[in-house]
C-alpha cells in the first residue's frame, strides 16, 4: 500500500516544480498565490520574494503533511523507512527549497566579483519616499457639500449644488 | 614577415585573445545578473542602468589594458622589427580590429540587455492594458483609456470624471521599448560605418594619406542616412507611430556640419567653394 506514499512524493514534487516556476513569471505567482490561498503585499509586480516562495511552500508542506498523516492512519502496512523519509523531506522542505529558489534570484557573484555591481544596482530600489507611497489608480473628485462626483474636467464647483469640490482654508477663498 | 615578425604577431594575438576571454567571461556571468534583475524588477529599468554602468566601467578597465600594455611594451618592439613602416601598421591594425570587435561585442550585449527587458515586460504591459478600468462612482467599465498616461476620463454612464493615474508596465514600455528595439535592429548598421571607416583610414595611410574621395564621403553619408532610417523606422513599427522623418534631417543635418562641411574635398564636390 506504498501507493499512497509514492503518491504524496509525486505530488509534492509537482507542487514544488510548479512554486519554482511560477515564482519567476509575475502574474503566473498572483495566480499561484491565489491557489494557495495567500495574499501578496506591498507590491504590485516582479518576480516573487523568497519569503513569499516560502510561504508558499509552506502550504504546500502542510497540506502533505495532512495527507501524510491520514495515509498513516487509513493504512497498516506501510513502510516504515519511506514514511520516515517523507516526513524528513516535509520537515526540510520549506528552507531547502527557499534556498534554492534564493539561489536562482540571486546574481551569481562568482570569479569576477560582478555580484557586488548587481548588488549596488539594486541598492537604491525601493529607498526614494515615493517607493513605500500607496496610491488610487483611480480618483473622482467629490463635492464637500452634496457628495456629487466632478462632471467636468477642471471644473472644481459641483454640478448640482454648486458648492466647491475642494475645501478651501480660509475665509477668503484662499 | 620574418619568423622574428611572425612570432611577435602571434604573441600579440595570445594577449588579445587573452582579454577577449576576459570580455566573454564578464559577459556570461553579467548575462546571468541581469536576466535575475530583469525578473526581480520587471517595470523599473532603473536597477538594469545601474548594473549597466558598473558593467561598463569593468569593461572600459579591461578595454584599457590593451592601450597599456600596447604603450608600454608592445609598440616598442613592433618599432624594432619595423622596415619602412609596414610592419609598425600591422600592430597597429591588429591592435585597432580587435578593438573594434571588443566595442562591437560590448554595445550589442547592453543594447541586448534593454531589449530583454523590454521583451519581458511587454506581456506584463499587454496584461495591464487589457484589463478593464471600472468608473469609481458606477462601476461601469470606462471606454478608450489609454493606460500609459495619466488622464481625466469621463464616464459616459453616470457623468463623473476619473482621474485615472498611468500604469507603470504601460508606460515604461511606451516610453523605452520601441527605442530599444530601434536600436537593436540598427546597431549593426552603425558597425558597418565604423568598419568603413576603418578602411578609409587604411586606404589613405596606403597611399600616403591622400585625400579621401567625394564618391567615398558620399558613401558614408548614405551609410549614416540608412542608419537613421533604420533606427526611426524600427521605432516607428514598434510603437504603432508615424516614422520620424525629422529625426532623421536633424541627425543628418549635424552629420553633414560636424563630419563633411569641414572637408575641403565635400565642400569642392558640393559646391559650396
Amino acid at each position: 500500500m506504498s501507493d499512497r506514499l509514492y503518491a504524496i512524493d509525486e505530488t509534492l514534487d509537482a507542487h514544488v516544480r510548479y512554486v519554482h516556476e511560477s515564482a519567476l513569471v509575475p502574474g503566473t505567482w498572483v495566480e499561484a498565490c491565489r491557489f494557495y490561498g495567500l495574499v501578496i503585499q506591498g507590491r504590485s509586480a516582479g518576480a516573487a520574494t523568497v519569503d513569499e516562495v516560502a510561504n508558499a511552500l509552506r502550504v504546500v508542506a502542510l497540506r502533505a503533511a495532512t495527507e501524510l498523516e491520514r495515509v498513516q492512519l487509513e493504512v497498516e502496512d506501510l513502510d516504515e523507512d519511506r514514511v520516515e523519509r517523507l516526513w524528513d523531506r516535509l520537515a526540510c522542505l520549506v528552507p531547502k527549497e527557499a534556498e534554492v529558489y534564493r539561489a536562482r534570484i540571486t546574481p551569481r557573484s562568482g570569479g569576477l566579483g560582478l555580484g557586488a555591481i548587481f548588488e549596488n544596482a539594486q541598492a537604491s530600489v525601493g529607498k526614494h519616499w515615493w517607493s513605500e507611497m500607496k496610491f488610487e489608480a483611480r480618483i473622482t473628485l467629490i463635492c464637500k457639500t452634496c457628495g456629487a462626483p466632478q462632471q467636468k474636467s477642471r471644473d472644481f464647483t459641483c454640478a448640482y449644488c454648486g458648492g466647491d469640490l475642494f475645501r478651501r482654508g480660509g475665509g477668503n477663498g484662499r | 614577415m620574418n619568423a622574428e615578425q611572425q612570432a611577435l604577431c602571434a604573441r600579440f594575438e595570445g594577449f588579445l585573445a587573452k582579454i577577449d576571454e576576459r570580455l566573454r567571461e564578464i559577459m556570461t556571468e553579467a548575462e546571468q545578473g541581469v536576466l535575475a534583475l530583469i525578473a526581480q524588477h520587471p517595470t523599473d529599468v532603473m536597477p538594469l542602468g545601474n548594473a549597466l554602468s558598473g558593467l561598463d566601467h569593468r569593461v572600459r578597465e579591461l578595454k584599457d589594458k590593451i592601450q597599456e600594455t600596447w604603450d608600454q611594451q608592445i609598440e616598442s618592439k613592433f618599432s624594432a622589427l619595423d622596415s619602412g613602416g609596414r610592419f609598425l601598421d600591422v600592430g597597429f591594425d591588429m591592435k585597432q580590429d580587435f578593438e573594434q570587435r571588443f566595442d562591437e561585442q560590448w554595445a550589442t550585449f547592453k543594447v541586448r540587455a534593454h531589449s530583454q527587458f523590454y521583451r519581458n515586460l511587454f506581456p506584463l504591459a499587454t496584461a495591464a492594458a487589457q484589463k478593464p478600468v471600472p468608473c469609481s462612482q458606477c462601476g461601469a467599465p470606462l471606454e478608450a483609456v489609454d493606460r500609459s498616461v495619466s488622464a481625466s476620463i469621463h464616464c459616459v454612464h453616470c457623468g463623473a470624471v476619473n482621474q485615472i493615474l498611468r500604469d507603470p508596465a504601460i508606460s515604461a514600455y511606451k516610453l523605452g521599448g520601441p527605442h530599444a528595439f530601434a536600436d537593436e535592429e540598427a546597431l549593426p548598421l552603425r558597425f558597418e560605418i565604423e568598419r568603413f571607416r576603418t578602411q578609409v583610414d587604411r586606404q589613405r595611410r596606403a597611399t600616403s594619406w591622400a585625400n579621401e574621395s567625394f564618391e567615398s564621403l558620399q558613401r558614408w553619408e548614405q551609410m549614416e542616412r540608412a542608419y537613421w532610417q533604420r533606427f526611426v523606422e524600427a521605432k516607428a513599427r514598434f510603437g504603432g507611430e508615424p516614422v520620424d522623418h525629422a529625426l532623421v534631417e536633424s541627425r543628418m543635418a549635424q552629420f553633414r556640419k560636424y563630419d563633411l562641411e569641414t572637408n575641403q574635398i565635400w565642400r569642392k564636390g558640393m559646391g559650396l567653394g
